[in-house]
């Protein structure tokens, strides 16, 4: 399969690119070219600048400077349109579709020439002909709200080759994929560049990079530092570039240890006895949860497990296999249909917080923060009765609690008083983690905590977390990166379909096994 | 993974990563969230000044236009308001109703619910000041009577504005639309309480009796000025202790920003909405109440000439804070006694201060879209 | 109660729909598209005062319904303008808009007609019988006995239908109110989409303006004279679910409402005072919202600004 990169003619040419968001630079002076034929990855890590000149090339924000150029010619794109129009086509991660309608109604829509009238069969028939041509299936009659994460991508690309692009960009595709979709996808990439296209994917996982392009273009703060052809490279090489801090750590570890200055490795961290642990009595118990599938999510299905004091539990699990209605139903926010939950000993009354429990929910920005209310209001929301004296809050208090919070979690922020949207991702989750801590609670649930935070703030997110179970405290946690909750977990459980498939005290020798169970597969 | 896979698994940091632009990420569920309001209308003063100027130049075209003289025009409008005693005076009572219906929404609002019912409510506050006015009061010592009619009007109101927020709670109905209909039916309920059941018999207009002496609300010495102004001054403040400075407040301003993230705090969403939608309908309904016992002193039909829609428009440009609502009600106010005036002198019609009044609404709603769309843009914070 | 199942009634019912459903049709295509109009209201107010208006200066109904739906199509393109392109928040403006329109149209009619505005004949929207279909019992004299308003409506609702589901036209509408980013990053121009919608809302709901005036108000214009029929039409497209067929069910609901007043008499005796008939749009409005519950699908992206 390995082709030469410098075989096909320049498709796509970016010269002197800049864009920026406010005072943040997000990509300065980036020169690419992309050849026709080729996969070509563009790999760096959060907040590099790859999905924001990608989004520069397919218009989704305009450049600040800098030229564009396609088969040669100029072109100023200034939205998705003239990009489609000019034969670019962008599979964004948080897809662009729209859940209401069908499969054959979201080609036809992004189709660029059709008739008037929207004929069903004939638009099935077309979707179902062009799937057959890629090797994919899928039902051309479905809801784009019934399909799994996997499937409404496939109906972009879909879409995207229905156009007849020529330039296919993917934004972190695997991100939402079970480990075994990932392989399938590749090849469907490799097609579409043997058909003549180029392919773009934008990734931060080095193996993806290995096993599935012929160039990579390395990026790092919003600059784009090289361009390597992946047959003449190695991981270390490729590695150094990304992070130059990384090359001296040892193979093997992940990136994280080496960047957090002073932080613990792995392999150092104090892990808690686990025949103790085991001794006690289970901290969370949860015992036959049934919540039914919905859209999108398959509910829980008899959902049981149990967690012991001091250890890491982790939770691992493609998104939409039930984590979310965990997380609702502990919190208190969903009555489940059937089942319990005991913590610390105590049942926890249905459509309350499990006793002694405390909650980071997965969506900082949707579920855990009031965006718009300051420090000091979102820190005291669940413990209001502790500052208020005949209904008036103790300003006063209230204030301190901030600021011995903020100082305390070296939270990074202008006042206490600052509204919370003005925090930056890791700062935020901070706060979110402080709250739930200030509660003292003997369990903790964090979901989908390192969420878009930078390498630094997951860690230190990720050590905190050891910390808190070092203490004594249960902590649960829910992820979908089987990497990083094996890294930090005692113990991983795998959830799919809504109950937990397996679990693993040593998930470390089991990582392929735990991968099989997130899509079903035996083990 | 194939062969082309170092031995180790080696990975750049693991985390999904989400959209680099600051402020992509959408924060509020809701279609709709109300509250954005308070941050969409936080314009600088001269901006709200300049959209008023415009609008007030409109209005003056439309005079001018409909055969009045600039000069003359402007004369009337100012003795109208600041030029006369008089005139002050008369910005005042106008004031008073409107001021009163933008503090009450404001409540709503800032817990986000789009309570544009205000109108039915106050409705409901005058049959309840009527009621306890002329109905409940003479058997009543004389110092109890005009708190009695006062509370029976807040009753009405809160629970008038409750059935829309229990349609809410219980069954999901959107209360923009419920609390619109509700006007309606508050309209037509006074009209069939003053023909029919509360009838003033021996009056041959379709009214109810008038309210008992020790239920009017007193006046500012000989003027037409009542004491349901200073009732909306202390409301004003009331309601800025209650947002800012007391824990049911904060707790209201957070289900208005983010219901999902209020749950999670253990907040009863459900119940603070009712809460927040009863105030808010007590409140409007003293305008009401107002209106009743300190100007037409008996139920009228047709006593409120869209109060409810104006102390909206007043709750939107003061950003729904208090304070400002304070000083945007004294403009309406002033605008709707200049427009009065001008009925009396110039022979212009009065409606036409509703056309002052709404456009600047539209245009810093507009101006405000546009900004939101420049800092999605250049994710400017 | 006899009366409320004979054919007067039902086809007083059927009359009194048509002005609701028509503004109704073009509000369905704009919440699919995204824009919540509270302004619908104000629409056919401008409607009514513009039919109005120009049919007493120009002695034409015609002419007058023409310049109706011209007028408001330039409203509704205005309106859109603010909420479409400006993505000024839509029940704002709305609001503000009503205001505004209220009073231009009470100024107006008193500076330019401060004799009265009656409209010189109404007899375009006198009842025309079918040859042979009004001869069918009952049946024929409800629906085929009417007006020629009601017989556009018997082809329009159709149309509606089938454009909204079975065109490129009708997926572009949804697209626009179900998922404005995702088809805006698909290359759909949403603005553009809305903004069509928009026009299309103000000239149906101007004509529907310009319908009440003949038909409920019998050709006089009167201040303030839609009366919360705007609202009505927002909550019948809601509770209608989106679906033109729903909405034409819900809108002879709402006329059979409106007809109880001219039954009153027979049905419940003389002494049901006349406010509890004009409460009854409403009150039926509320009671139907009760019953439906929660709406499950409504359109994503209804009443949020494009900020992309």
């Amino acid at each position: 399969m390995q082709r030469d990169s410098g075989e096909g003619a320049a498709v796509l040419s970016l010269r002197g690119i800049s864009r920026s968001f406010g005072t943040t630079r997000a990509v300065q002076e980036v020169d690419l070219d992309v050849a026709a034929g080729t996969v070509h990855a563009l790999l760096g890590e959060n907040g590099a600048g790859k999905s924001t000149l990608m989004n520069v090339v397919y218009g989704v924000h305009p450049a600040d400077a800098g030229w564009i150029s396609v088969d040669g010619r100029d072109v100023r794109i200034t939205s998705p349109r003239q990009a489609l129009g000019l034969g670019i086509a962008m599979v964004h991660q948080h897809h662009q579709l729209i859940p209401s309608l069908t499969v054959a109604e979201s080609v036809t829509l992004a189709a660029a020439h059709t008739g008037w009238r929207y004929d069903k069969r004939h638009a099935a028939g077309h979707v179902q002909r062009l799937a057959d041509r890629l090797g994919i299936t899928i039902d051309a009659e479905a809801r784009v709200s019934d399909l799994s994460l996997g499937d409404r991508q496939r109906l972009e690309i879909l879409s995207a080759i229905d156009r007849d692009s020529r330039v296919v960009i993917l934004d972190e595709p695997t991100a939402v994929l079970a480990p075994t979709e990932i392989e399938p996808l590749f090849r469907l990439l490799r097609k579409l560049a043997a058909d003549g296209r180029a392919v773009v994917l934008i990734t931060h996982r080095m193996r993806e990079v290995f096993a599935a392009s012929d160039a990579i273009s390395v990026m790092r703060k919003g600059r784009l530092v090289d361009t390597l052809e992946t047959a003449r490279t190695t991981p270390d090489e490729v590695l150094g570039l990304v992070i130059p801090a990384r090359r001296e750590a040892s193979a093997g570890a992940t990136v994280l240890t080496g960047v957090v200055p002073g932080g613990t490795t792995t392999g150092a961290v104090p892990l808690p006895e686990q025949p103790t642990s085991r001794s006690s009595e289970p901290a969370l118990e949860v015992d036959g949860l049934v919540v039914p599938p919905a859209p999108g999510t398959t509910g829980l299905d008899r959902l049981t497990f149990e967690a012991f004091p001091g250890e890491i539990l982790g939770i691992v699990g493609v998104e939409g296999n039930g984590q979310h209605e965990l997380v609702e139903v502990l919190a208190g926010i969903r009555v489940p249909a059937a089942g319990s939950v005991r913590a610390c000993g105590q049942p926890q009354r249905p459509g309350t917080l499990a006793p002694c429990t405390a909650i980071v929910p997965e969506d900082r920005h949707r579920e855990a923060l009031v965006l718009d209310l300051s420090i000091e209001d979102n820190l005291v929301l669940p413990v209001l009765g502790r500052y208020t004296r005949g209904g008036l809050l103790k300003k006063r208090a209230v204030r301190q609690h901030a600021q011995r919070t903020i100082s305390e979690f070296a939270v990074v922020a202008g006042s206490s008083a600052a509204p919370t949207r003005s925090l930056s991702g890791g700062n935020q989750q901070k706060l979110v983690l402080a709250r739930a801590l200030d509660q003292s609670p003997r369990v903790l649930v964090a979901s989908q905590a390192t969420r878009g935070l930078d390498p630094g703030a997951t860690a230190e997110l990720l050590d905190r977390l050891r910390q808190v179970a070092a203490q004594g405290t249960c902590v649960v946690y829910l992820g979908s990166d089987l990497d990083e909750v094996v890294e930090v977990s005692d113990r991983v459980a795998v959830m799919y379909g809504g109950a937990v498939v397996g679990q693993s005290t040593d998930p470390d020798a089991e990582r392929d096994t735990l991968a099989a169970l997130m899509v079903g597969g035996g083990g | 993974m194939t062969g082309s896979n170092p031995p180790t698994v080696t990975a750049v940091p693991e985390t999904p990563e989400t959209p680099e632009t600051p402020e992509a990420t959408t924060t509020d569920p809701r279609r709709r969230a109300v509250s954005r309001l308070a941050t969409l209308f936080d314009r600088p003063w001269p901006a709200i000044t300049a959209a008023f100027v415009v609008s007030l130049g409109i209005g003056l075209l439309l005079v001018v236009l409909t055969g009045g003289g600039v000069a003359e025009t402007v004369d009337v409008a100012a003795r109208a308001t600041v030029g006369s005693q008089q005139g002050l005076i008369d910005t005042l009572v106008y004031t008073t109703p409107r001021l009163l219906v933008a503090i009450g929404v404001i409540v709503a609002l800032r817990a986000g619910q789009f309570n544009l019912g205000a109108e039915g409510q106050l409705q409901l506050g005058a049959i309840g000041a009527a009621l306890g006015g002329a109905f409940l009061a003479p058997s009543l010592p004389g110092p109890l009577a005009l708190p009695v009619a006062v509370a029976m009007a807040m009753v009405c109101g809160a629970l008038w504005a409750g059935i829309a927020a229990l349609m809410k709670v219980l069954r999901g109905c959107d209360e923009l639309i419920s609390t619109l209909l509700l006007n309606f039916v508050a309209v037509y309920l006074v009209q069939l309480l003053v023909q029919g059941a509360m009838k003033d018999p021996d009056s041959t207009f379709n009214q109810s009796r008038r309210v008992i002496a020790d239920a009017e609300l007193p006046r500012f010495g000989f003027t037409r000025l009542h004491y349901g102004f200073t009732i909306a001054l202390v409301c004003v403040l009331l309601v800025w202790l209650l947002l800012e400075r007391t824990s049911l407040g904060l707790r209201f301003r957070s289900i208005g920003h983010n219901a999902v993230a209020s749950r999670y705090q253990q907040l009863d969403v459900g119940v603070l909405t009712v809460l927040a939608m009863l105030i808010s309908g007590a409140i409007c309904a003293v305008a009401g109440a107002g209106e009743t016992l300190g100007v037409q002193f008996r139920l009228i039909q047709g006593f409120s000439s869209g109060f409810g829609f104006e102390g909206l428009a007043i709750a939107f440009l003061a950003a729904l804070r208090p304070g400002r609502a304070l000083v945007i009600a004294l403009v309406f106010g002033g605008i709707f006694s200049a427009a009065t005036r001008l009925q009396q002198e110039v022979g212009v019609t009065a409606s036409l201060a509703y056309v002052v009044e709404g456009l600047p609404i539209v245009l810093l709603a507009c101006a405000a879209g546009l900004q939101a769309l420049r800092v999605k843009r250049r994710g400017l914070a | 109660m006899h009366s409320l199942v004979e054919a007067f009634f039902w086809a007083s019912a059927v009359g009194l729909a048509a002005p609701i459903l028509l503004a109704a049709l073009g509000e369905t295509f704009a919440q699919r598209a995204g824009v919540f109009t509270i302004g619908i209201e104000g629409l056919m107010l401008s409607g009514a005062f513009a039919a109005a208006a120009v049919s007493v200066s120009s002695g034409s109904l015609v002419v007058g319904f023409v310049a109706a739906a011209a007028i408001t199509a330039a409203l509704g393109g205005m309106y859109g303008a603010a909420v479409v392109l400006c993505r000024a928040d839509q029940v704002v403006v709305g609001i503000g808009f009503n205001l505004v329109v209220l009073g231009a149209t009470s100024l107006l009619r008193r500076q330019l007609f401060p004799t009265g505005m009656t409209v010189p004949d109404t007899s375009l929207v006198d009842r025309r019988a079918i040859p042979l279909l009004s001869d069918i019992p009952w049946l024929g004299r409800v629906l085929f006995d009417q007006n020629l308003l009601v017989y556009a409506l018997y082809v329009l609702t159709p149309i509606a239908v089938y454009v909204l589901f079975r065109t490129r036209t009708g997926l572009l509408v949804r697209a626009a109110g179900d998922g404005a980013e995702a088809a805006s990053a698909k290359g759909i121009r949403v603005l553009r989409v809305r903004m069509w919608v928009m026009v299309l809302n103000g000239t149906l709901a101007g004509a529907a303006g310009a319908a009440l005036v003949l038909i409920n108000s019998g050709g006089v214009f009167v201040d303030n004279l839609v009366d919360g029929r705007g609202y009505l039409v927002l909550a019948l497209t809601m509770f209608a679910r989106w679906h033109p067929a729903w909405v034409a069910v819900g809108a002879v609901l709402f006329g059979a409402a409106d007809a109880l007043q001219f039954v009153a008499q027979a049905s419940f005796g003389g002494d049901v005072p006349t406010a509890v008939f004009l409460m009854a749009p409403y009150l039926l409005a509320l009671t139907a919202w009760v019953v439906m519950g929660r709406r499950s699908n409504a359109p994503t992206d209804l009443g949020r600004p494009l900020l992309a």
